[in-house]
């Protein structure tokens, strides 16, 4: 059915990146393994090495830093969504790893392999786009730190260098009145595998969108910020109309492949300006949730 | 490659293949085929177990991944002779036609009663979300983890 390979298991990160150093091409990190064990199950994907992350302390914490939050790569989406530390400012993350049908996926699935593996639905990328998150990543050179908007390079491919490991994910502070949503449309009341998704951060000033970032998923190569439609926010107050033109605007930044599988094209630019009025929107009104009138 | 891992509260030491999934395992070497080989996917849920307590799907892990952790199946439910709650009501509400799934849903429904005995019927049907019945659309499953999370809190329905 399949053939073997040789699984190591490390004893820290140090240890990861000296056996995946020593393993040279033919080695591969694996996490939750949601997506790559169907993948050898199918023989679509057939290593002759694999590195095991998902035992790593290290790569297992989750904790405010300063005003921020550090996601260990090895934190699951149960984890995620579970976390009080994921509420509030950072909530389009929890609402992302909500949105993910199976708990058999969630309990198993980490954010690290969700980023690292590059698969162009991933739920939990455009969140971290729209909050801005820093990648750590070490290798035997040493650490450097990655905007996630660097590290995706293209599916299926990232910006990670052989002997490197994703440590984690670094969400900066953020300001008074800052809010974010996520929204997806998918099958299975919305808990399949994302048909679009639009993602919402933004500060609400006066009754006004400030600095808003806005993210497409699922209906672009890799998921990515429509600067059109945040341009097009920054000031205004978020009236029907408004929420429709930036709909309208993210719809048209839309480039879903002509052989999508799981909804077709047409279908998908639609779908984004309802997703993105809804997410614009619940981003606003927890904004005036959680901070109150100031944002009025 | 050697590992021990606890089944059904018994541990057992094994030698595997890296490539065998805990399903294969269970299945092949301990004769525990309450776990169903369907999708090998992680799409359908037949094959759920509970890992430390969480359900996972058994075709998505390596039996090397599983190592030293707890174990339970659907085989590991029934208590000397005499089922679950959850197996009782599945039967009082006739909540399976082929049986195929049944497995998966009760461990899934196990999961969730260990997490609380007071679940709401949406709760009941998040913790299903990874499972696929082609036969019963779900209702009677549904009242039946709804059943057996009042017999467990020692009421009546």
């Amino acid at each position: 059915m399949r053939g073997t390979f040789e699984y190591l298991i490390p004893s820290c990160i140090d240890d990861a990146i000296a056996l995946r150093r020593q393993a040279g091409e033919e080695g591969r990190f694996i996490a939750g393994g949601t997506e790559i064990v169907p993948r050898m199950n199918r023989g679509e994907f057939l290593p002759t090495c694999l590195i095991e992350l998902a035992r790593l302390k290290e790569l297992s914490l989750l904790d405010v830093d300063g005003g921020g939050l550090r996601i260990g790569a090895m934190i699951t989406h149960a984890e995620v969504e579970g976390s009080p530390l994921t509420k509030g400012p950072w909530q389009a993350l929890s609402d992302a790893s909500g949105s993910i049908r199976s708990p058999q996926v969630t309990n198993c699935g980490t954010i690290g392999g969700n980023i690292a593996f590059g698969v162009p639905s991933a739920d939990l990328v455009p969140p971290l786009l729209a909050l801005q998150a820093n990648l750590r990543l070490k290798g035997a050179n040493g650490e450097r730190y990655l905007p996630i908007g660097d590290f995706l390079i293209g599916p299926y491919r990232n910006a990670l260098e052989d002997d490197e490991v994703l440590i984690e994910v670094r969400l900066p502070g953020t300001g008074e009145n800052f809010a974010s949503a996520f929204c997806k449309a998918a099958k299975y009341h919305g808990l399949g595998l994302a048909s679009a998704s639009v993602t919402a951060a933004l500060t609400l000033r006066e009754g006004r969108i400030r600095d808003a970032r806005i993210v497409i998923g699922a209906a672009t190569p890799v998921p990515k910020r429509v600067a059109e439609a945040e341009g097009f926010l920054e000031g205004k107050t978020p009236d029907e109309n408004v929420l429709r033109e930036a709909g309208r605007l993210v719809s048209a930044a839309a480039e879903p492949r002509e052989d999508s599988i799981r909804a077709s094209p047409f279908y998908k630019r639609r779908v984004l300006v309802p997703l993105t009025e809804r997410a614009v929107a619940r981003a606003v009104t927890r904004s005036r949730a959680q901070h109150g009138e100031d944002g009025k | 490659m050697n590992i021990s891992l606890t089944v059904n509260s018994t541990l057992r030491r094994l030698s595997v293949r890296p490539e065998a999934t805990l399903l294969t395992v269970l299945r092949d070497e301990l004769e525990l085929i309450g776990a169903k080989h369907a999708c090998d996917g992680g799409e359908c849920g037949a094959c759920t177990v509970l890992i430390d307590g969480r359900a996972v799907s058994s075709c998505t892990i390596l039996a090397v991944a599983a190592r030293d952790r707890q174990v339970v199946t659907v085989e590991g439910l029934a208590h000397n002779g005499s089922l679950h709650p959850l197996q009782k009501a599945f039967v009082d509400r006739g909540a399976l036609q082929c049986g195929f799934c049944a497995g998966g849903m009760l461990m899934s429904a196990k999961a969730l009663l260990d997490k609380t005995l007071t679940p709401s019927r949406d709760q009941v049907k998040r913790a299903l979300a990874g499972n696929l019945c082609r036969c019963t659309g779900y209702q009677g499953i549904i009242d039946a983890v709804l059943d057996a999370a009042d017999m467990l809190r020692g009421g009546t329905r």
